[in-house]
């Protein structure tokens, strides 16, 4: 077990609201696993909670996470900051807010690994620029005397996954890392990103909402909701038996599937009170029992919080 | 069937003085009642000029822009203004083109208080009925664009363009911010407004985006349209290599088509790039020396599609997908 996540709870520091209410999932060695949800859901508050990175808007309040054996939550900072971009790496959401924008490319890069380790600086410039061939940046020998503010988004987009997998690192973490390119470079970026997690080995999480980039690129799933991981297991199990009423919703309108005119309503808001299942609102199979929260029903890989999932059932 | 909206051979140039690019070169199109027309395009290819095109939001340098039958493209933006509440658009990125000052009720009210002789109690019925319609909450109604999560936001971008219920609606990439729940209802509640006979006009990053509710799709690449046709042709067997390369990219549910997919060189160019001959050969797979010397233009292809591609005439433009 490379990651284990259990029980996380974090709350807004303002008002005490909780955000996050008992997030699970688990990340074994060599394997991707998709983290995807809609817009608030959870999903980089996730992230930021394990990387120690809520401060000062959220704080955790419950839960543990385990990497390699170790709990992150507890770790105090010196050794998070150890970990942090050496055995951990990290693609943020906005990369252009990754990229020090008074530091050439190469420079930047070539820094991220002198700070874990002594190197020396040709081997570190080579690493940098074969590490920036591999993301599919064109003449990385040139980019890297660049300053940030002359690459094109995509080749931002690049380099910021290029210095997550820099020190090759034993778990990734990618929040969104293609968010708003363009699909043609979204597929490139994906394809190589995917090709350097399995050629290492290394264990990844891939924050999304769009549940194509899980099904084409993630061996395991953990599907949230208002959150919560209220559906995971593996891809193909998860896809073809889908337990969660919110999943099938998310499986059913992609748009290979997206039959539309049915005039019903997918979206909308939730609940304004605590208590029983996020989802009933917009749930067609709500019931009276939905009040109460869901218990998470399932055994083994394949789990889904609802009152009513039937795991493995056609 | 009545054609609403219509371009003919235009042409939109874009920029200031010498540094002016071509943004679309002669496009034909048109869109008629009823119907939905998808526009799919990475971005710089064109696709907001041609959604403002139709409704003369730009100047064209060439062609012809006709709304409902009648020539648009000299009318002076003064009679122009009389057509603007039955000719409509939902521009890019609902956080910026909304007024940050006025309620959601407000914004959706404002186009009937310009261009109809609506008393204020008619209007507001107008807009708790069209509220409902939207499923927007009478408490949303009175909260302004700062107070409105982003899929909320994008319902008062659209309830504006629809309020006066006009013939023509265009929508710039209406989807693009919006999570797929929210998407998809947006989705339905286009193919609603095109059971009541509007003209729609909508833009896209990618097929996925339109392709739920498009009859037809055309396919835009450096300012000019490299395939068109009825979108269930166009999904069966597209025909021009960037059409393939785009529904390739498609991240389906399908996990048997997993990783198989038509890899593209490079990025999508600007309009500065533009290399003589095809303007998608440098990037294209299958690409030929005469690709690098002739433009294709738009060949009529069978009875209803249209394909700018030198190898398709011959039927050799279909790209086996690799792993």
């Amino acid at each position: 077990m490379l990651l284990d996540v259990q029980d996380l709870r974090v709350e807004r520091v303002a008002d005490g609201a909780p955000a996050l209410a008992g997030v699970s999932f688990r990340v074994v060695k060599g394997r991707i696993l998709g983290l995807v949800g809609e817009h608030g859901a959870g999903k980089s508050l996730t992230a930021s909670a394990i990387l120690g990175l809520l401060r000062p808007a959220a704080r955790v309040v419950g839960g543990r996470a385990l990497f390699e054996g170790q709990d992150l939550l507890r770790m105090s900072d010196a050794d998070l900051t150890r970990l942090r971009g050496a055995r951990i790496g990290f693609v943020v959401q906005s990369g252009h807010a990754t990229l020090d924008p008074s530091t050439r490319v190469g420079a930047q890069l070539i820094r991220a690994m002198s700070i874990h380790r002594p190197i020396v600086k040709a081997e570190a410039a080579w690493r940098a620029e074969t590490i920036m061939s591999s993301m599919g940046i064109p003449e990385p020998r040139q980019r890297m005397r660049e300053w940030p503010h002359e690459l094109t988004p995509s080749t931002v987009q690049r380099v910021v996954v290029a210095l997550a997998l820099i020190n090759e690192p034993q778990l990734l973490i990618a929040d969104e890392p293609t968010a708003g390119l363009n699909i043609t470079t979204q597929m490139q970026i994906l394809d190589l990103l995917h090709l350097e997690l399995r050629r290492r080995r290394i264990g990844g999480v891939i924050i999304t909402r769009d549940l194509g980039v899980v099904a084409q690129y993630c061996d395991d799933v953990a599907v949230m909701f208002a959150g919560q991981v209220v559906e995971q297991g593996p891809v193909a199990q998860v896809f073809a038996r889908p337990a969660h009423p919110f999943t099938r919703t998310l499986i059913a309108i992609m748009p290979d599937r997206l039959a539309t005119g049915g005039g019903r309503a997918y979206g909308g808001p939730l609940p304004e009170s605590g208590g029983g299942c996020p989802y009933r609102p917009r749930c067609d199979q709500a019931a009276e029992r939905c009040a109460t929260a869901p218990p998470l029903v399932g055994a083994g890989v394949h789990a889904a919080r609802c009152h009513f999932a039937r795991i493995g059932a056609a | 069937m009545t054609v609403v909206g219509e371009l003919r051979r235009v042409s939109v140039s874009l920029g200031p003085g010498e540094r002016r690019v071509a943004a679309l070169t002669r496009i034909d199109m048109q869109v008629e009642e009823g119907r939905v027309l998808g526009v799919v395009g990475e971005s710089g290819a064109g696709k907001s000029s041609l959604a403002r095109s139709f409704l003369r939001l730009v100047a064209p340098e060439d062609g012809a822009v006709l709304f409902e039958g009648s020539d648009i493209t000299a009318t002076p933006e003064r009679r122009l203004r009389r057509l603007r509440s039955r000719m409509t658009m939902v521009f890019r990125d609902a956080t910026t083109v909304l007024d940050p000052r006025l309620t959601a009720r407000a914004l959706i009210e404002e186009p009937l208080r310009l261009h109809t002789g609506m008393g204020s109690g008619e209007r507001r019925a107008a807009v708790d009925a069209l509220a409902e319609r939207l499923r927007l909450r009478p408490a949303e109604l009175e909260r302004r664009p700062g107070e409105l999560g982003i899929d909320r936001l994008q319902l008062v971008n659209v309830g504006r363009a629809i309020v006066t219920q006009p013939r023509l609606l265009v929508l710039d990439e209406p989807t693009r911010d919006l999570d797929t729940a929210a998407a998809a209802d947006l989705l339905n509640l286009l193919a609603e407004l095109r059971t009541g006979g509007m003209a729609i006009v909508m833009t896209g990053h990618d097929i996925a985006a339109v392709q739920p509710v498009a009859d037809r799709i055309a396919v835009l690449y450096l300012g000019e349209i490299v395939e068109e046709g009825a979108t269930a042709d166009i999904l069966r067997d597209a025909l021009h290599p960037y059409t393939q390369a785009l529904l390739s990219a498609h991240l389906a549910a399908d996990l048997t088509r997993r990783g198989r997919r038509i890899r593209l060189r490079g990025e999508p160019p600007t309009p500065e790039d533009r290399t003589p001959g095809c303007g998608f050969a440098p990037r294209c797979p299958i690409a030929e020396n005469r690709c690098r010397s002739g433009a294709p233009t738009p060949n009529q292809v069978g009875t209803d599609r249209r394909v700018a591609c030198l190898r398709v005439l011959e039927g050799t433009s279909r790209i086996p997908l690799t792993r």
